[in-house]
C-alpha cells in the first residue's frame, strides 16, 4: 500500500515539475517574442510619424472616459493631463458614479462646471440612472456625467460611452496617469490598418514611487513597499511583456481596463460592457473576438509597448489580496461564460491556443501549484518522498520561475530603460526572488479563493483602495495615506 | 543517468542562465550608461554646430553624420519659412544631404529612416528630381518603417510625380492608409493636379483616400465626382460624405439630403435603402452626413433635417445643432462653378486649424 501511494505521490509530483516547465517556458517564449517585437519600435525615433497622426485630418477621434467613484484625490489631476494629452481631436469624458467623497465637487470647482440638458436615451442600457450632465462654462472638451452608483465599473464606462462623441473610445482609471504621447502611439494600429484594427491597449506601470509633476511622470523609481515592487515585476512580466506576446501571437484576450482604446461603434454593438462580470475588460476583448469572429468579419486586436499608463498599485496586503481575488473570480466568470469558443476553429487561435492555455495556466495554475506543495510537505512528513530529490525538485521549480523574472527585467533593461538607478535594478533583482519565495504562495491561494468564489458564484465587490492624489503616491503608509487625504479636504473645504 | 542526476544537472543549467540574465542586465546597463553619456555630448556639440552652421557651413566638418542627420532632423521639423530653407541649404553645402542619399541603401533601417526624413525635410526642387526616384524605391523596402519614412518624405518634397508610386503603395498595403493621406495631402497642397484621377481608382482605400484628400485639400472643382462616390462601398462613401461636408459648395446638398432621406428610410434610390442595417451604424452613417449638411451649410437642407428629430437622441442633437446653425446663416447663395468664388467659399470650420491644410499656401 505504502508503494503504491509513494508512487502515486512521485507521480503527482512529476506531472507538477512538468506543468512548472511547461509554464515557465511558455512564459520565456512570450518574453522572447516581445523582446524581439519591442526592440525595433521602442529604439526607434518616431518624431515624425507621431507628427503626422498629431497633423493628419483623417486621424480618428478619441473619447477618453473615466470611470470615477470617490477618486476625490486624484479627479482634478487625472482630468487636467487627460485633457492635456498630445492629440488633435480628443475629448474627455468623466463619469462621477455616485461618489459619496468631493469628486464632483472638485471637478465642478476646477472647471466651473455648468449642467446641460442629459442624453435622454442610450446606446448601451445602464443599471444606475444619469442624475445630470455638466461641461465647463469655459468650453473645454470636457463632460461630466453623474450617475447613481450601481455597484460596478463597468455601468460607469458605459454611461461613459453614451456620452462619448466621438469615433473611438479609450477607457482610464482615473488613479492613472497616462503619458503625453500615449494616445498618439495607441491609435497608430488604427491610423496604420484602419479598415481591420478594432481594439488596442496600452502598457501599465506602477505609477507608486514615481516622481510626479504636474501630471506627468518624471522621474520613474522602484516603489518603497515590498508589496508594491513586486507588482512592478508582475506587470513587467505579464502586461507588458507577455500580452505584446501574445498579440504577436495573434491570440491576445485581455486590454486592461485601465487603459484600453477601443471602437466606439463595437462596444456599442455588444451592448456595452457585462455590468455583472468582475472581470469587464477581459468579459469586453472577449465579447469583441466572438462577435466578430462569428461574423467572419476580417480585424486585428494590437498591443502597443510603449505608451505607458501609470497606475496606483496596492500598497498593502490586505488591498492586494482583494483585488487578486476578484480577478481570478473574474478570470473565471469570463472563461466560463465563453467556454464555447474553445477549440473550435471559427475563434481562431483565440480559441484554440489563448482559451486552453488561460485555463490550463491562469485559472488552474493555484490549484496545481497549491495541490503540490501539500502533497510534497505531506509525503516528506510520512516520509514517503526522497528529501534531496524532492529538495532538488522544488530548487528548479523555484529557480526556473526567478530565471523568467530576471529575464523580464533583462527585456525592460535593454529595450525600455525606464528605470534609470543602478538601485532599482537591484531592488528588481531581490524581488524577483522574494517574489518567488513566500508571495507566490499567498498569491497563489488569494487566487484559489478567488476562483473557489466563482464556483460558488459568491458576491465579491471591489473593495476599497486608499487614494493619496498623484503627488503622493507610492511612499507612505495607509496611515499616512489616510492623514494626507484629510489634509487635502481640510484645505479644500 | 538517475533521476537525481537530470535534477541537479536542470538546477546547474538553471542557476547558469540567471546568473547569466543577470550579468545581461547589469552589462546593459553599463554599456547604456556610457554610450548614452557619449550620444548626450555629440548631440550637444552637434546642435551647436548646425547652429553655427547657419553663418559657417564648415561648421558641421568631423562631426558624426548619424548625429547631425538626427539633429537636423528634429530643428528641421520645428523650423518655418526663411529660417528653415537657409538651415535646409547649409545642410546641403556641408554634403549632409548627399550623405543621407547615400544611407537611404544602409544596411541599418533605422539609418534608412533618418535618411529618408532628411531628405524630404531638405530638398529644393533642384534636388527633387533624383530623390523622388530614390525614395520612390524606398516604397518597396522590406522594413514597413523605413516606408513609411519615404513616403512622408515624397510628401514634404510636394510633386505631382510621386503621386503614382505614392497611390502604387497605398494599394499594396505596403504603406499606411494615415502616412498616405498625409503624403497625399502635402504633395497635393503643393500641386493637386494627379489626384483627381484616382478618384476613380479600382480599389476602395484610394478611392477614399483620395476623397478626403481632395476635400481637405477645397478642390470643390472635383465636388460631382466625389459625389459619384456616394453610390460606392461604405469606406468609400463615408470619404466622400465627409468630403463634400469639407468642400461646403450648395449644389451637393440634394445629394446628401437624399443620401439622409436614404438612411432615414422615407426614400429609396435604385435599390440602395436602409433596410437590414444596425441601428448603430445607421446613427453613425446620419450623424456624418447631418455633419457635412451642417458644415456646407444650406438652409434647404432644414425640412430633411427637421424629420431627423424622431430619431435617437445622438441623432437629433446632431440634427438639432446643424438646423440653429443653418437657421443662423440665412439663405446661402448657390455655388456657380466660378473658380474665383472658390476662394470665397465660406469655411464654417475655420477655426478647426489642420497644419497640413496650412501649408497650402505657406511657404
Amino acid at each position: 500500500m505504502r508503494d503504491v501511494v509513494a508512487f502515486i505521490l512521485n507521480a503527482f509530483n512529476g506531472f507538477v515539475l512538468v506543468y512548472f516547465i511547461v509554464l515557465n517556458t511558455s512564459y520565456l517564449v512570450l518574453i522572447w517574442l516581445a523582446a524581439t517585437m519591442t526592440k525595433h519600435r521602442v529604439q526607434r525615433d518616431d518624431t515624425a510619424a507621431l507628427e503626422d497622426i498629431l497633423t493628419s485630418p483623417l486621424t480618428p477621434s478619441i473619447s477618453v472616459i473615466i470611470p470615477a467613484w470617490n477618486e476625490e484625490a486624484f479627479i482634478v489631476d487625472s482630468a487636467q493631463a487627460a485633457l492635456r494629452l498630445r492629440y488633435p481631436d480628443h475629448e474627455v469624458v468623466i463619469v462621477d458614479d455616485g461618489s459619496t467623497d468631493s469628486t464632483f465637487e472638485r471637478l465642478r470647482t476646477a472647471f466651473d462646471l455648468v449642467e446641460v440638458a442629459p442624453i435622454d436615451d442610450s446606446d448601451v442600457p445602464l443599471r444606475g440612472p444619469i442624475q445630470s450632465v455638466h461641461v465647463p462654462a469655459s468650453g473645454e472638451r470636457l463632460t461630466v456625467v453623474r450617475k447613481q452608483n450601481a455597484g460596478t465599473r463597468a455601468d460607469a464606462v458605459n454611461a461613459g460611452v453614451n456620452a462619448a462623441s466621438k469615433d473611438l473610445v479609450c477607457f482610464v482609471d482615473a488613479d492613472s496617469l497616462l503619458e503625453a504621447d500615449a494616445l498618439l502611439r495607441t491609435v497608430q494600429p488604427f491610423v496604420d490598418d484602419p479598415d481591420r484594427i478594432v481594439a488596442t491597449g496600452g502598457v501599465i506601470r506602477a505609477l507608486n514611487g514615481c516622481e510626479v509633476i504636474d501630471g506627468e511622470v518624471v522621474d520613474a523609481r522602484q516603489p518603497t513597499t515590498w508589496v508594491a515592487r513586486i507588482q512592478v515585476i508582475e506587470y513587467l512580466r505579464s502586461f507588458l511583456l507577455g500580452r505584446t506576446g501574445w498579440s504577436r501571437l495573434g491570440a491576445l484576450m485581455i486590454i486592461s481596463g485601465a487603459f484600453g482604446l477601443y471602437r466606439r461603434d463595437i462596444v456599442v454593438e455588444l451592448g456595452g460592457l457585462d455590468d455583472e462580470s468582475l472581470g469587464e475588460d477581459f468579459d469586453l476583448l472577449m465579447g469583441v473576438h466572438r462577435h466578430l469572429m462569428d461574423r467572419g468579419v476580417d480585424y486585428r486586436v494590437a498591443y502597443v509597448p510603449d505608451p505607458v499608463c501609470w497606475t496606483e498599485v496596492p500598497n498593502s496586503v490586505k488591498v492586494l489580496r482583494t483585488q487578486r481575488k476578484r480577478w481570478s473570480h473574474g478570470l473565471a466568470q469570463v472563461l466560463w461564460k465563453y467556454r464555447g469558443m474553445m477549440f473550435r476553429p471559427k475563434y481562431r487561435r483565440v480559441g484554440s491556443v489563448g482559451m486552453p492555455y488561460y485555463v490550463a495556466f491562469e485559472l488552474l495554475g493555484p490549484v496545481i501549484e497549491l495541490v503540490g506543495l501539500v502533497v510534497v510537505i505531506a509525503g516528506l512528513s510520512f516520509g514517503l518522498i526522497n528529501v534531496p530529490l524532492a529538495l532538488l525538485f522544488f530548487s528548479v521549480a523555484i529557480l526556473y520561475s526567478i530565471l523568467v523574472s530576471v529575464a523580464s527585467l533583462v527585456v525592460e533593461e535593454i529595450n525600455f530603460h525606464r528605470y534609470e538607478r543602478w538601485r532599482d535594478l537591484g531592488t528588481g533583482f531581490v524581488v524577483a526572488f522574494i517574489e518567488n519565495l513566500g508571495f507566490r504562495q499567498f498569491h497563489a491561494f488569494w487566487r484559489l479563493e478567488g476562483l473557489w468564489a466563482a464556483v460558488r458564484r459568491s458576491d465579491a465587490g471591489w473593495g476599497e483602495m486608499t487614494r493619496t492624489g498623484f503627488q503622493g503616491v507610492g511612499d507612505r503608509g495607509a496611515d499616512e495615506e489616510n492623514d494626507a487625504v484629510a489634509k487635502r479636504v481640510e484645505v479644500a473645504t | 543517468m538517475t533521476i537525481a542526476d537530470g535534477f541537479g544537472i536542470a538546477l546547474v543549467v538553471v542557476i547558469v542562465a540567471v546568473v547569466v540574465a543577470v550579468l545581461v542586465s547589469v552589462g546593459g546597463k553599463v554599456v547604456r550608461a556610457r554610450t548614452s553619456r557619449r550620444r548626450e555630448s555629440a548631440i550637444e556639440s552637434g546642435r551647436r554646430a548646425v547652429l553655427l552652421a547657419f553663418d559657417d557651413p564648415r561648421a558641421l566638418d568631423g562631426l558624426d553624420p548619424e548625429i547631425v542627420e538626427a539633429i537636423a532632423v528634429r530643428m528641421l521639423s520645428q523650423l518655418r519659412g526663411s529660417d528653415r530653407d537657409e538651415l535646409a541649404s547649409r545642410l546641403v553645402d556641408a554634403g549632409v544631404v548627399a550623405a543621407a542619399r547615400a544611407r537611404l541603401r544602409d544596411r541599418r533601417p533605422g539609418r534608412r529612416i533618418q535618411a529618408a526624413d532628411l531628405l524630404g525635410l531638405c530638398a529644393d526642387d533642384e534636388l527633387a528630381d533624383d530623390l523622388i526616384d530614390e525614395l520612390s524605391e524606398r516604397l518597396d523596402d522590406r522594413d514597413l518603417d523605413v516606408r513609411q519614412s519615404a513616403a512622408r518624405a515624397l510628401g514634404r518634397i510636394g510633386d505631382g510625380r510621386a503621386v503614382p508610386a505614392l497611390v502604387q503603395a497605398l494599394t499594396t498595403r505596403q504603406i499606411s492608409v494615415n502616412t498616405a493621406g498625409v503624403a497625399l495631402l502635402r504633395l497635393g497642397a503643393e500641386d493637386p493636379g494627379p489626384l483627381p484621377a484616382h478618384l476613380r481608382a479600382p480599389h476602395a482605400r484610394v478611392r477614399a483616400t483620395v476623397a478626403e484628400v481632395l476635400g481637405e485639400l477645397g478642390e470643390v472643382h472635383v465636388r460631382h465626382e466625389i459625389a459619384d462616390l456616394l453610390h460606392d462601398d461604405p469606406v468609400v462613401w463615408r470619404s466622400a460624405v465627409r468630403a463634400l461636408g469639407q468642400l461646403q459648395v450648395n449644389d451637393v446638398v440634394p445629394r446628401l439630403v437624399l443620401e439622409l432621406e436614404i438612411l432615414l428610410g422615407v426614400d429609396e434610390e435604385e435599390g440602395r435603402s436602409s433596410a437590414g442595417r444596425s441601428r448603430v451604424e445607421l446613427d453613425s452613417d446620419t450623424i456624418l452626413v447631418i455633419e457635412a449638411l451642417r458644415s456646407i451649410g444650406d438652409p434647404s437642407a432644414i425640412p430633411t433635417l427637421e424629420s431627423c428629430r424622431d430619431r435617437s437622441s445622438r441623432v437629433a442633437a446632431a440634427a438639432d445643432r446643424a438646423i440653429r446653425v443653418l437657421d443662423r446663416r440665412g439663405p446661402d447663395r448657390p455655388f456657380t462653378g466660378d473658380p474665383q468664388e472658390t476662394a470665397t467659399v465660406e469655411r464654417a470650420a475655420g477655426a478647426d486649424v489642420v497644419p497640413i491644410g496650412a501649408a497650402k499656401g505657406a511657404a
